[in-house]
């Protein structure tokens, strides 16, 4: 028989199933054995690793609920509920592992009894310190019965770890077998599945033996059970694995044995990379001695159990760990290993260090709050103090703040907190519930102009560098401004830091309102409402506006037409006086109308009294003021009586149908309305012919049109979508407005009534109705709209003008800011006083005011001293008068403060108190010593009327100003002013008796235009009217003077006339007021002075002509005089020469001496023309070195000085500022004279010196006064020149006359001369400005002094 | 005498002036001087300057001008005699009454040569061979401005 390779393979299977039945066997057996070894030195090993979690756990409860009772913080509960989810599971994983061990069983059951219960405890605490706090919860934790549950606990822990460790001990030495086990267990499987895979793989074969069949079955079933069996120990290494511990062994020499799942989750090291190493790096080296400390003890057969200690991982992350230490025994009791389970216990430590924080904070937390009671309790004693002393104070307030418009608050500035009453709300405009109570609130309400300035004056007064005195605006919500005084005390502590500050703020908005300014706007509103009014007279409709009293403030004459009354007696009328049946009626729907700020229309029917019927379409619509509140309403009523006839007509119609059709058409063609059908389509099927005068259509254009058409676009929508609804209804359309177009394009207003044709079944046929064309109503009503809009802004603007007024007031008053600082926040003293015993009682402030003392009478006798005199009577006629009317006291009056004796205001402020038969029994009430305030008034009040006076009209101003010339006039008794006022209306006048006077007429003159015309001057009147004219076109003042005539005795007299034109608001002129004055006097001589000055400039002209005539007359006579001089010397040269010897020696004589005069006459004749050229106005000044001028000169001397042996010498270089050619005609004079005069056996010596020297500094004596010497100008320079020569000089008492005209002190034979030179000099000198003076002795010598300024 | 060299040909003169004495009297002291001359006279300012504008080509050696004439000036005829190219060269001699500087000054500017003032006989004479001998020495040369007004010693 052939062996097949099947059956080979099959033997060799079943050898190998020999094999391996046996190896399974034995490894079955080996395997049960050890299994249940490692089984149990596992499971041992598990049980301490999950006590160690428990205890760990348990901590956890202890720690969160204790933090959570301290802190309330939930945070710290989050270990617990995390212990809580997971401690049972461990217990329950302590009770599977140990469930071979009946004693443990019980242990356990134990610890899961009270470790419920210490649960439910810490719970209950938690619960507690949630719901009633700290120390109820503290008192729970107090009664120890955590602390039992602890050490119960504590203790079946031990018990259940020292019964584990016991057993630990017990297999340690059988472990070694255990891998064997292991080992064959391993292989023993890998052989199991390699024999299955080959079974498989040989399937089909096999199956024909049967015994192979069964016994491959018992293999099967054995390696199913085995399989399980190797399921459960996984089962049970997985439990190992799984742990959240590091469960780890070690020997006693340090090297790891064992390294758990929950090891390499913890530290990070896999197990392969620590076991058998000696030390792992996972003990930090603080803590490397510690640790070895603990090992020796464990070492020594000591359990070391919750050890915490900080662990590495092997990311060098450092973790918190819990550590359990406990040895590993061999059979003899001698420990081999010990093992460590180690949990991370960062989150419970984490917890813990919180708590600790937690604790630390709520301390200091504590120490606070004790701190700030402690504050607080000082705070409300310093309230209470300051609550008591201020009492008196607030007693006084009380009635004042009643009575003055004064709101108090009261501000602790250290915890900033406000405190207002009732009055500083109104003021600020806001309610207590918007009310945040600190600074802010009052900082808020300020207008934004005066915020700063306000703030900064209130740090200014807790600075204590200001009283806090003053004014400031506040912008309420609701945009009004109230003008608020201020006044404040700063309450402060023992170190001056400010405590409080307490003040009163009072209503000034309301003071003094400007009454010009008030007048003014009234006018302006007039204005408006004369406009308004004209409308309203225009409009075919009856208007009335009534306020919220429903009283009539405007009516139209329709309306009054209609109620029968004239419209000025309506205004003021209730509606209850003008239809007393049916005023409820109106009244409540007003009321609506208001309420609901929508406007209604209605029909009414009014009864009249002639027992006449009209119906009226009333519109009634609220008006709103410029603060958008409802003030009334306005009604607009249109008599619709002809279309209400005609609706009546047409139900009438209808009812009667058809045979009435005809009748109803000639009825609606005749109505003054347009009458229309439309079909069910809204399709116009009858129109009456009014149509042409509503819409400019005939009929026929109509007929097939819908409504819509003649509407704009946007009119036809909205209309549409009132018709449908109104159709789908079958409803009557009612007063229904709406906008057509007409023909011609123009916008017409409709007001549309209709009623639905529904024939018998029921069904909408279509509508026939009325149109009313309302167009004028209606623009009517929208330019009313608009007026009362325009009205509105008027108002606005007259409240903007207002505060900018009262703005400025303020702005004035904020310069008696100064005088106000003096005053205290409040002077109030309160007093009471007994009517019938006459005394009277007070605080101490009332003393103060008075200026008394304790001692002091108070009796109403001494009360009176303290009165001033002049307030006496009058004040006493006030207290009965305020008695017997039993109002409240309040007065102002003086009083003399006794202690000083000075004057002071008080202002009395009370109320009496009567008995029950009416009698004064009391007069309670506070005195404020307002003399700060009075003054302050007092001045306020003159500068504000002297603002008043300076910002007032200008012909106010002028008319003042005319006023008090004309009383200062009059008191000189020489002007007469009369007054005037004519009306350019009228055409009259009115005139004061002075101009009475002035005209000549009494009052019975006409006083007329014409009569005034009267009085001018015929020559006059025609420049006077065209001035008139001229004056009221450029709006001028009126200033003329003219002639009139005196009516009673014909004089011509002059008049100066001031007047201003007044205008109407056209600015057409209807007044002329103004004064005249009689100026005759003073006009005649100023007329005369005129004639005189005239005559003057006359004079001077034809003198300056005369005097021109004359210089030339001069120059060209003396001028042609030399030329016949000169032939007259030229034929007598001729006839001396040719003629000689035909004349005597007499002859010839009187010929020379003929010659001579006629050589004299030459030289007097030059030196006039030099003269008289002198005085021409030629000035061109030069500056020029006086040495040239000399050496000009010199040359003209040329001869004489060589002749002579002259010298001329110049000292220091002048340079003067000359007319150059006159100034060389002064120093040619003067040298001509020293080369004349000079001595005779002598050369001449002439030295010329220049300095300059200033006006103040020259010599005087050296002038002469006498010859009218003028004075040189102090202070500018001159340049003095020094002409002194040798010659033969004069005698000084011919000084002052030597420069006059022909003066010669020589005779012309001794010396020839004309005696002008020197004139000449001195013109010269004052052509210059300057000065010449001559000084000399007789035969010494001359000197002359020059000076020319500089 | 030999060395004149006036013999032959006299010195033409032409003295423009109105007046009738003084025009005596300039021919009475030419008439005195040793210097041969031939005098032309013209008695106002229009005709000498028409005379001049026909004659360019027979000029004078000099010329005596008057200030003071009928129609037509002194200085109108000096300022139209000095802007015509062709008789700029004559030499003028101004002779006058009066004498004022800044009239002498504004005639030295316009170009006049000398200036003589009309006194007395003798002096008329010396200007005359003064200014006449420097013509026949043909040494006639413009003076300095302060030279410009003849004053010669008596």
């Amino acid at each position: 028989m052939k062996i097949t390779i099947q059956k080979r393979l099959l033997i060799f299977s079943i050898i190998l199933l020999a094999i391996n039945g046996f190896l399974g066997y034995a490894a079955f057996k080996s395997h049960q054995k050890h299994e249940t070894e490692e089984l149990n030195e596992n499971e041992a090993e598990l049980v301490i690793s999950e006590l160690t979690s428990i205890s760990s756990l348990g901590k956890d409860i202890v720690i969160a609920s204790r933090g959570f009772v301290i802190t309330n913080d939930s945070v710290c509960l989050e270990p617990l509920y995390n212990a809580e989810q997971t401690i049972f599971l461990s217990i329950a994983k302590l009770k599977q592992l140990t469930r071979d061990d009946p004693a443990q069983q019980k242990r356990i059951d134990s610890l899961n009894f009270y470790m419920s219960k210490r649960l439910a405890f810490s719970l209950q605490v938690i619960e507690l310190r949630k719901k009633k706090g700290l120390s109820f919860a503290i008192a729970d934790i107090s009664a120890n019965r955590g602390w039992h549950y602890n050490s119960r606990i504590s203790k079946i822990v031990n018990s259940i770890n020292d019964a584990e460790n016991k057993k630990l001990t017990e297999h340690s030495n059988e472990r070694n077998e255990a891998a064997l086990g292991w080992f064959t267990a391993l292989m023993f499987v890998l052989m199991t599945v390699f024999t299955i895979l080959l079974l498989i793989s040989l399937g089909k074969n096999i199956q024909q033996n049967k015994d192979r069949e069964k016994r491959e079955a018992e293999l099967v079933i054995a390696n199913k059970e085995l399989l399980v069996q190797n399921e459960r120990s996984a089962h049970l290494a997985a439990i190992v694995e799984s742990s959240e511990n590091a469960i780890i062994s070690r020997s006693l020499d340090g090297k790891i044995k064992s390294w758990n799942k929950g090891a390499e989750k913890i530290y990070g090291f896999t197990a392969e990379e620590v076991v058998g190493k000696p030390t792992p790096m996972i003990v930090p080296t603080e803590d490397v001695e510690n640790i070895n400390r603990m090992l020796e003890r464990v070492g020594q057969n000591e359990i070391i159990e919750g050890y915490e200690a900080v662990r590495m991982k092997k990311s060098g992350e450092l973790f918190n760990a819990s550590l359990y230490l406990s040895p590993m025994k061999d059979k003899a009791g001698k420990v081999i290993g010990i093992s460590v389970i180690t949990s991370d216990i960062t989150v419970r430590k984490k917890a813990e260090s919180e708590l600790v924080k937690k604790t630390e904070e709520l301390v200091i937390a504590n120490m606070e709050l004790a701190f700030r009671n402690e504050e607080i309790k000082k705070r409300t004693e310093d309230i209470i103090t300051a609550k008591e002393k201020v009492e008196e104070s607030e007693f006084r307030f009380k009635l004042a703040v009643h009575s003055g418009k004064l709101g108090i608050w009261d501000w602790n500035v250290k915890d900033n907190v406000m405190v207002w009453d009732d009055r500083m709300f109104e003021f600020y405009g806001i309610t207590p519930n918007t009310f945040n109570n600190n600074i802010d609130v009052w900082t808020n309400g300020l207008h934004p102009e005066d915020k700063q300035r306000a703030v900064d004056e209130c740090n200014a007064a807790l600075n204590g560098e200001n009283d806090f005195n003053t004014s400031f605006r506040v912008l309420r919500p609701d945009g009004k401004i109230f003008y608020l005084k201020a006044d404040a005390v700063v309450i402060r502590d023992i170190d001056g830091k400010p405590m409080r500050m307490i003040g009163i703020n009072s209503d000034i908005s309301e003071r003094k309102l400007s009454e010009e300014l008030l007048l003014s706007a009234k006018e302006k509103v007039e204005e408006s409402e004369l406009n308004y009014r004209l409308l309203f007279e225009n409009v075919n409709a009856a208007i009335t506006i009534y306020d919220q009293d429903n009283r009539i403030v405007m009516t139209n004459n329709i309306n009054a037409k209609l109620i029968g009354r004239p419209a000025t007696d309506l205004i003021g009328k209730s509606l209850y006086d003008i239809f007393p049946d049916l005023a409820d009626y109106h009244a409540e729907r007003f009321r609506k109308i208001i309420s609901t700020n929508k406007g209604a229309s209605f029909e009414d029917v009014f009864h009249f009294r002639d027992g006449t019927m009209q119906w009226f379409s009333t519109m009634i619509h609220p008006i709103t003021n410029s603060s958008k509140m409802t003030s009334g309403v306005q009604i607009v009523a249109i008599n619709i009586t002809e279309r209400k006839l005609a609706e009546m007509e047409l139900n009438n119609a209808k009812e009667k149908a058809e045979e009435n059709e005809k009748r109803f058409k000639d009825i609606s063609e005749s109505a003054g309305d347009w009458i229309w059908e439309v079909d069910k389509n809204g399709i116009y099927t009858y129109s009456s012919s009014k149509a042409a005068d509503f819409l400019g259509l005939k009929t026929e254009e109509i007929i097939g049109k819908t409504p819509f058409d003649f509407m704009p676009p946007e009119e036809a929508e909205k209309a549409a979508v009132l018709f449908s609804e109104i159709i789908a209804n079958k409803l009557p359309i009612k007063d229904l407005e709406n906008w057509n177009i007409n023909k011609n394009g123009e916008l017409r207003c409709m007001l549309t009534n209709g009623l639905p044709i529904i024939d018998k079944d029921g069904n909408l046929k279509g509508y026939r109705g009325i149109d009313k064309d309302i167009t004028i109503i209606k623009n009517a009503e929208l330019a009313l709209k608009e007026k009362n809009e325009k009205y509105a802004a008027i108002n606005e603007e007259l409240n903007q003008t207002n505060a900018e007024l009262l703005f400025a007031k303020e702005k004035a008053k904020e310069n008696l800011r100064l005088l106000l600082e003096s005053q205290k926040a409040a002077h109030i003293g309160s007093f009471e006083t007994d009517i019938n015993n006459r005394t009277w009682k007070a605080s101490p402030e009332v003393a103060n005011i008075f200026g008394i003392d304790n001692t002091y009478p108070r009796t109403l006798e001494s009360w009176i001293n303290t009165i001033h005199p002049d307030s006496r009577a009058k004040l006493f006629e006030y207290h009965s008068q305020a008695e017997k009317e039993k109002k409240r006291f309040d007065h102002e009056y003086k009083i003399i403060r006794l202690n000083d004796g000075t004057e002071r205001w008080a202002h009395g402020i009370g109320e009496f108190e009567y008995d029950n038969k009416s009698n004064p029994i009391k007069l309670i009430g506070t005195i404020q010593d307002i003399t700060e305030r009075k003054n302050a008034e007092l001045l306020f009040q003159k500068i504000y009327k002297e603002k008043e006076e300076k910002t007032a009209e200008l012909i106010i101003a002028k008319e003042k100003a005319e006023k008090s010339e004309r009383l200062f006039l009059e008191s000189q008794e020489v002007a007469h002013i009369g007054s005037f006022a004519a009306d350019l209306i009228a055409r009259t006048w009115d005139a004061s008796p002075e101009l009475h006077n002035i005209s000549g007429i009494d009052i019975t003159y006409p006083h007329t235009m014409e009569g005034w015309a009267g009085i001018m001057h015929p020559e006059s009147r025609a420049p006077l009217f065209a001035y008139h004219l001229e004056v009221e076109t450029e709006k001028k003042r009126f200033d003329y003077q003219n002639k009139i005539i005196r009516i009673n005795d014909g004089a011509e007299r002059w008049v100066h006339t001031l007047a201003e034109l007044i205008y109407d608001d056209q600015l057409n002129p209807v007044q002329l007021i103004g004064t005249v004055q009689d100026i005759t006097e003073r006009k005649n001589a100023e007329l005369l002075l005129h004639k005189i000055n005239e005559e003057k400039e006359k004079r001077t002209e034809e003198l300056i002509a005369a005097n021109n005539e004359l210089t030339t007359f001069t120059y060209v006579s003396s001028h042609d005089l030399q030329e016949p001089l000169r032939k007259l010397q030229v034929f007598a040269d001729m006839i001396l020469e040719e003629e000689e010897k035909n004349l005597s020696e007499k002859g010839k004589g009187l010929f020379k001496r003929m010659q001579q005069n006629a050589m004299r006459m030459q030289a007097l004749i030059e030196d006039l023309l030099i003269y008289s050229r002198t005085k021409t106005t030629e000035n061109t000044f030069e500056k020029i070195d006086l040495n040239i001028i000399l050496d000009e000169v010199k040359i003209n001397f040329e001869d004489v000085i060589l002749e002579k042996k002259a010298i001329i010498k110049t000292i220091g270089i002048c340079e003067v500022k000359v007319i150059p050619f006159q100034f060389r005609q002064l120093v040619q004079n003067l040298i001509s004279n020293s080369l004349k005069f000079s001595k005779p056996d002598f050369s001449p010596k002439i030295t010329i010196e220049c300095t300059i020297e200033k006006g103040d500094t020259i010599n005087m004596t050296s002038l002469n006064e006498e010859a009218g010497q003028k004075k040189p100008f102090p202070d500018i320079n001159y340049s003095h020149i020094v002409y002194t020569d040798n010659g033969i000089g004069f005698d000084t008492q011919y000084q002052s006359r030597i420069f006059d005209v022909f003066q010669r002190l020589h005779s012309y034979e001794e010396y020839k001369g004309t005696g002008i030179g020197l004139a000449i000099c001195k013109r010269i000198a004052d052509n210059h400005k300057g000065i010449i003076t001559a000084s000399g002795e007789l035969n010494k010598g001359a000197r002359f002094d020059i000076y020319i300024p500089a | 005498m030999v060395n004149l060299p006036t013999a032959n040909k006299p010195l033409s003169i032409m003295l423009a002036d109105d007046d009738l004495d003084d025009r005596f009297f300039f021919e009475t002291a030419l008439s005195k001087l040793s210097i041969s001359t031939k005098l032309a006279t013209i008695d106002d300012g229009e005709r000498l300057i028409s005379y001049f504008s026909q004659n360019s080509d027979k000029l004078p050696d000099i010329l005596f001008l008057d200030l003071n004439m009928p129609r037509k000036n002194g200085y109108e005829c000096l300022k139209e005699i000095k802007s015509n190219k062709k008789i700029l060269s004559l030499p003028i001699v101004i002779y006058s009454t009066s004498l004022h500087e800044d009239v002498a000054d504004e005639l030295y500017n316009n170009g006049a040569d000398y200036y003589m003032r009309k006194t007395s006989l003798i002096e008329l004479k010396k200007g005359l061979h003064h200014v006449l001998t420097m013509i026949v020495e043909k040494k006639f040369t413009r003076p300095e401005r302060n030279k410009f007004v003849l004053r010669l010693a008596e």
